[in-house]
């Protein structure tokens, strides 16, 4: 159960709800066992009332409290359960939401390759059913055991006060098979959980690779070969799924039996306990009744304890993400933010696994207030990974990275992003209109100026042929644009962002030649008074620029003829 | 695969409208998975009826056994074989209920399986031409979440439709049988239970699926932002859009509430006329009982009658409650099959196959005559295409991006069929051809090289399955992955993928090639192999194929930047209209 502590603390936020959306259903329930047993009650009274009535005895039975309390209990139960539903809604929808903010909240430290990782659909995937499962905790998993239990307790001691014998018989029983039949689930649900979730993701990561791969399996002749994998995959998941549904077959059946038992066995006590004349007819026939609502309280209780196996095992995976330690940490004493925004790295090595050879080697490199400097080198070189530390998403093995001649380890992680504005290798677009997008970074800019950078990157054409212009809406993913378009609206939220300094990662990656060429013309202005690191793979996707080096062998090596000069 | 979040004209507009499927359409297909598991469901559905039927006698025992004891003067009866036929009938009543529940998620997890299994031949049939505008990753969604939002409609919505109408209806004629004013009551609480049932179901399937579009749209936005996480986080916006998400959040919250407050009334009159129902019975029975209501049968009601009805009132409305429960399980498998039908529904575009192969082990001679390739009727790609390529030939396939180059290949390779033409291997055409034959002497490399889960060395097998160290080896070194697998600390067996390193785009290709090589293809067809690489493993790719040409073996290779490929021996030109090749 250790696994569900954070979540219970976040339910615990709501627990004014909870306690009102909990109470209902334990209302739900006591009017509905009073209406049974009342029900019973009133109609063996009548007939024992009605056999005196025609023995020519008198008329002792009061008809018209129980009459009113049968009305009262219907109406009440109806009533209630409304409430309940609508107050258990109200109550779920704030969890949903606590819930979403707190794994955003616990996954904004993370770095950025890290973040870059949710884009990855299985992550993603898993993400959305572990949260989908925790939706469950309170509404289908503690709410019914928890009213199945206090319930009972209350259930059993209005019995107990009616008979105690009977009570006692009822406890006994209904009590040790509703929990054996809990044990038996639980113990199997969560370690079916984790099969069925690992068992999941291979199946995923198999379809999802085959169905990229289908030329290459197709020409080679793998077709059927993986068709089998997939399908014994598919097998081994389908086998773990009717164990689990027999198990919970078993258990409803359980406690179903453990119901019927009661039923049969308060009956036996009961019919003695008339014959002894310890309790009356109506009552009996009320505790009989009581009964049948107890066994509705104790029915769901195999579902709720199947899913808690869901639920705590999602629970482990969003914590064990949500705990990721993040790669870097503030300094507790954060330094002043330095004045000049020079850019320098210093013996800088680096390395991504200690078991790997290194990416960065001494590396050196001095990047001068509104000076432009282009990397290029071959894909793998860590072209990317001189951005990330510039931005401090990781810190250098050995050596340093300074702005304004102070060491990022000393400033708020959040300095370097607010001087720097960075177009990463991927495109990320947000639902919502263009003008939301183009803002993120400088939410202040006015509509010319939005304009203004659209025209810098060849998009103002095709926006103003949109029925909404700027606001026309994106979908997820900024779906509706090509990947063309996409990355140039990347490129122009990053030249928006009023930042001293500009970080691209191949600008103009999946354009065509000529859009390419314009778009690296037409940008000029906005790169002006601010500098500029550029990264390429080719010098031909380059703007103007001041130098031009080369990353090689964790090295930078000047291409130009022109001497590259060492940090000073 | 991605859809709009907003209503928004604009969205529909830029995003494309999702495929909609009526009712009705997405009914009969859902019936037709079912197929598989009638049997179990069959069976399910009648031990679901008969365990609600074995209430009757259940009932009839309790009222007997209760009145007999309690009524003055005491019959005399011994209650002792009762109470072991009531045993009897719980017994049964168990066995009935747990048998029904595990055949009928048997009979979901055989529907949900079978249709997957139907599903994943599918798109291993459909091949990378029928695919081509599909994401994978979206797709396997698909497969999987749809198949269980369907299996579970067969589990549980299908065997507790026909179980919510036979099983009250039998305690209704038991109710009748007895007195048949209790009976007409429970009928006006529940007028028609056809009539009920469709209103339960209009407003619970209103609720949730209202509920469901609430949750989507939210759990959209949440997705978004989520998968934009880094550069939220770059622009600063971590704060804002906390901020955001709980105001929308709230905003749903609000809305979807003012929504359900309705939509939950119909479950809610549900709720209140079965309530209602108990109370009016037991007080009529009552009434009876005291003589104080003479109407109809009531003067007969005696206290093993009016218990007996009693007992049943409460289940008489309860299978209609479990009913309305699983009503979102319908919703969802409707959802579901209006995104698999059209999926099934596609036809594949593979060359089907025949039973000669092919004889001369030397080189093989590929003939496209007059070939027209489109992806759909009416629409054509590539028109009267001719192309005649000779054993140990290095030939070109040049034109703008979009002319139907790797139409070309796919045709080439029987993944996508002509629409009218011939393809001849050795002058064989390519439908009479034994699935194998010409396979087994072909490589392929296309534009964006995809690993499999697994090791490099496993990655380079998969050309060839039952090579030997020797060969993985070599075609590593031919391919330049030496270069760089020999840095890692697993070597060759270093898992890629997902949950291993991670590839530069020129480092993937240059495995992708490795599988190719591990073939010793005769032939070897390219897809832009470098147009995405940097200028190191361009150069190690373009020196291994030149290579190849040397050593005889025939290439075709697709691409727009020919000078690349100066040592070819020439060019075939493909026009952007789609064209004519070689002249024929």
């Amino acid at each position: 159960m250790k696994e569900l502590r954070p979540y219970l603390r976040l339910l615990g936020r709501r627990r004014l709800w909870l306690l009102a959306g909990g109470g209902l259903m334990l209302l739900t329930a006591a009017a509905n066992f009073g209406l049974l047993a009342l029900s019973g009650w009133f109609i063996t009274a009548t007939a024992l009332a009605g056999l005196a009535l025609a023995a020519g005895a008198g008329m002792q039975l009061d008809i018209y409290t129980p009459g009113a309390g049968i009305r009262l209990f219907a109406v009440g139960r109806a009533v209630s359960r409304y409430a309940e539903r609508l107050i258990n809604h109200e109550a779920v929808f704030r969890i949903l939401a606590d819930l979403r903010v707190w794994l955003f909240r616990h996954l904004l430290p993370l770095d950025t390759a890290t973040l870059a990782g949710l884009r990855n659909g299985d992550l993603l995937n898993r993400l959305t059913a572990d949260i989908d499962a925790l939706d469950h905790l309170y509404l289908r998993v503690l709410g019914p055991v928890a009213v199945a239990g206090l319930g009972l307790l209350g259930g059993l001691a209005f019995l107990a006060w009616l008979s105690p014998a009977v009570a006692l018989t009822i406890g006994l029983v209904l009590v040790p098979v509703t929990l054996m039949a809990g044990w038996l689930t639980a113990r199997h649900a969560r370690k079916a959980a984790g099969e069925l979730g690992e068992l999941g993701g291979r199946l995923r990561e198999h379809l999802v690779g085959d169905l990229q791969a289908q030329a290459e399996l197709h020409v080679f002749g793998a077709v059927r070969r993986h068709l089998q994998k997939i399908k014994a995959l598919d097998h081994r998941r389908l086998r773990a799924q009717q164990r689990l549904a027999v198990i919970q077959a078993l258990a409803q059946g359980l406690v179903l039996a453990g119901m019927l038992a009661t039923l049969w066995l308060a009956l036996q006590v009961g019919i003695g306990q008339v014959q002894q004349e310890l309790v009356s007819g109506p009552v009996l026939v009320a505790i009989l009744l009581a009964i049948f609502a107890l066994g509705e309280l104790v029915m769901p209780l195999p579902q709720a304890f199947l899913l808690m196996g869901k639920v705590r095992w999602s629970a482990s995976r969003l914590t064990e993400l949500a705990d990721t330690p993040p790669a870097v940490t503030a300094p507790p004493q954060p330094a002043a933010a330095p004045p000049d925004n020079r850019l320098a790295f210093r013996n800088v090595s680096f390395r991504y696994r200690s078991n790997q050879p290194a990416c960065l080697e001494e590396l050196d490199l001095c990047l001068e207030p509104g000076e432009r400097v282009a990397v290029l080198g071959p894909s793998g070189s860590g072209k990317s990974t001189l951005l990330r530390l510039a931005l401090r998403e990781a810190d250098p093995a050995q050596g340093s990275v300074l702005l304004g001649g102070t060491d990022l380890r000393r400033l708020d992680p959040a300095v370097p992003h607010d001087r720097m504005s960075w177009l990463s290798q991927r495109t990320t677009l947000f639902a919502g209109s263009i003008a939301m997008n183009l803002r993120l970074g400088a939410p202040a800019a006015d509509e010319t100026a939005l304009w203004r950078v659209l025209e810098a990157v060849r998009l103002a054409d095709v926006v103003d042929q949109l029925p909404r212009k700027l606001e026309s809406w994106l979908g997820e993913g900024g779906t509706g644009l090509s990947g063309g378009q996409a990355r140039r609206l990347a490129l122009a939220r990053v030249l928006l962002k009023p930042a001293p300094i500009l970080l691209l990662d191949e600008p103009t990656e999946g354009l065509d030649h000529a859009t390419e060429q314009a778009v690296l013309q037409d940008m000029e202005p906005w790169l002006r008074g601010r500098s500029l690191l550029i990264i390429a793979h080719d010098r031909h996707r380059l703007p103007r620029v001041d130098r031009r080096l080369v990353l090689r062998g964790g090295r930078l090596h000047t291409e130009d003829p022109t001497p590259w000069r060492r940090d000073p | 695969m991605t859809r709009p979040t907003e209503t928004d004209a604009d969205a529909t507009a830029l995003a494309g409208s999702p495929t909609v499927m009526d009712s009705g359409t997405a009914g009969r297909w859902l019936d037709s998975l079912v197929r598989p598991a009638r049997g179990s469901l069959r069976l399910a559905t009648l031990l679901g009826v008969l365990h609600g039927w074995l209430l009757i006698p259940q009932a009839w025992l309790l009222a007997s056994l209760v009145s007999s004891v309690i009524l003055p003067p005491p019959e005399g009866t011994e209650p002792a074989p009762m109470l072991a036929m009531l045993a009897g009938v719980m017994l049964l009543r168990v066995i009935t209920g747990t048998t029904r529940d595990w055949l009928a998620s048997h009979a979901g997890l055989i529907a949900s399986d079978r249709l997957r299994t139907g599903l994943f031949r599918h798109l291993y049939a459909l091949g990378p031409a029928g695919l081509r505008s599909r994401d994978s990753g979206a797709l396997s969604n698909v497969a999987l979440d749809q198949s269980e939002a369907v299996g579970n409609y067969v589990g549980r919505y299908l065997p507790q439709r026909t179980i919510a109408i036979l099983a009250p209806l039998g305690l209704l004629i038991a109710v009748f049988s007895q007195d048949w004013l209790a009976g007409m009551l429970l009928l006006f609480a529940a007028p028609l239970i056809p009539l009920f049932m469709a209103l339960v179901g209009m407003g619970a399937a209103g609720a949730n699926q209202r509920q469901f579009q609430a949750l989507a749209r939210l759990s959209g936005q949440f997705l978004d932002r989520l998968q934009g996480l880094d550069a939220l986080k770059h622009f600063g916006r971590g704060a804002a859009t906390v901020r955001e998400l709980e105001a929308g959040s709230e905003d749903y919250r609000r809305r979807t509430m003012q929504v359900l407050r309705i939509a939950f009334l119909s479950s809610a009159v549900l709720e209140f006329f079965s309530s209602v129902a108990i109370a009016m019975l037991a007080i009529y029975i009552g009434l009876g009982l005291l003589g104080y209501f003479t109407l109809g049968p009531a003067p007969e009601l005696t206290l093993q009658t009016g218990l007996f009805i009693l007992l049943l009132a409460p289940d008489f409305f309860a299978p209609l409650r479990d009913l309305a429960t699983h009503y979102h399980d319908r919703a969802a498998a409707q959802g579901a099959a209006g995104e698999l039908a059209p999926i099934l529904e596609e036809p594949s575009p593979m060359t089907p196959r025949g039973e000669r192969v092919l004889t001369d082990d030397a080189g093989l001679t590929v003939q496209a005559r007059g070939v027209r390739l489109g992806y759909q009727p009416g629409q054509t790609v590539v028109r009267d295409f001719h192309l005649e390529l000779h054993p140990g030939e290095a030939v070109l396939l040049v034109g703008p991006s979009g002319s139907g180059k790797t139409s070309v290949l796919y045709a080439l390779m029987g993944l996508l069929h002509p629409q009218a033409g011939a393809i001849l291997i050795d002058g064989i055409p390519l439908e009479e051809l034994a699935p194998d034959a010409l396979e087994r002497r072909l490589g392929w490399l296309g534009q964006n090289p995809h690993l499999l889960p697994g090791t490099l060395r496993g990655n380079i097998l998969l050309g060839a399955p039952d090579a030997g160290a020797e060969a993985v080896r070599t075609a590593a070194e031919q391919a330049g992955v030496t270069r760089f697998s020999d840095t890692l600390p697993g070597g060759l067996e270093t898992p890629v993928g997902e949950r291993g390193v991670g590839l530069s785009g020129g480092e993937a290709q240059r495995v992708a090639l490795a599988r190719a090589l591990i073939r010793k293809p005769a032939l070897l067809l390219l897809d832009e192999p470098t147009a995405r690489l940097d200028p190191d493993s361009r150069e190690i790719i373009l020196h291994a194929l030149q290579t190849l040409h040397r050593n005889g073996t025939t290439l075709l290779i697709a691409s727009h930047q020919p000078e690349q490929f100066s040592w070819a021996d020439r060019q075939v030109h493909l026009p952007r209209t789609g064209g004519q090749g070689d002249s024929p």
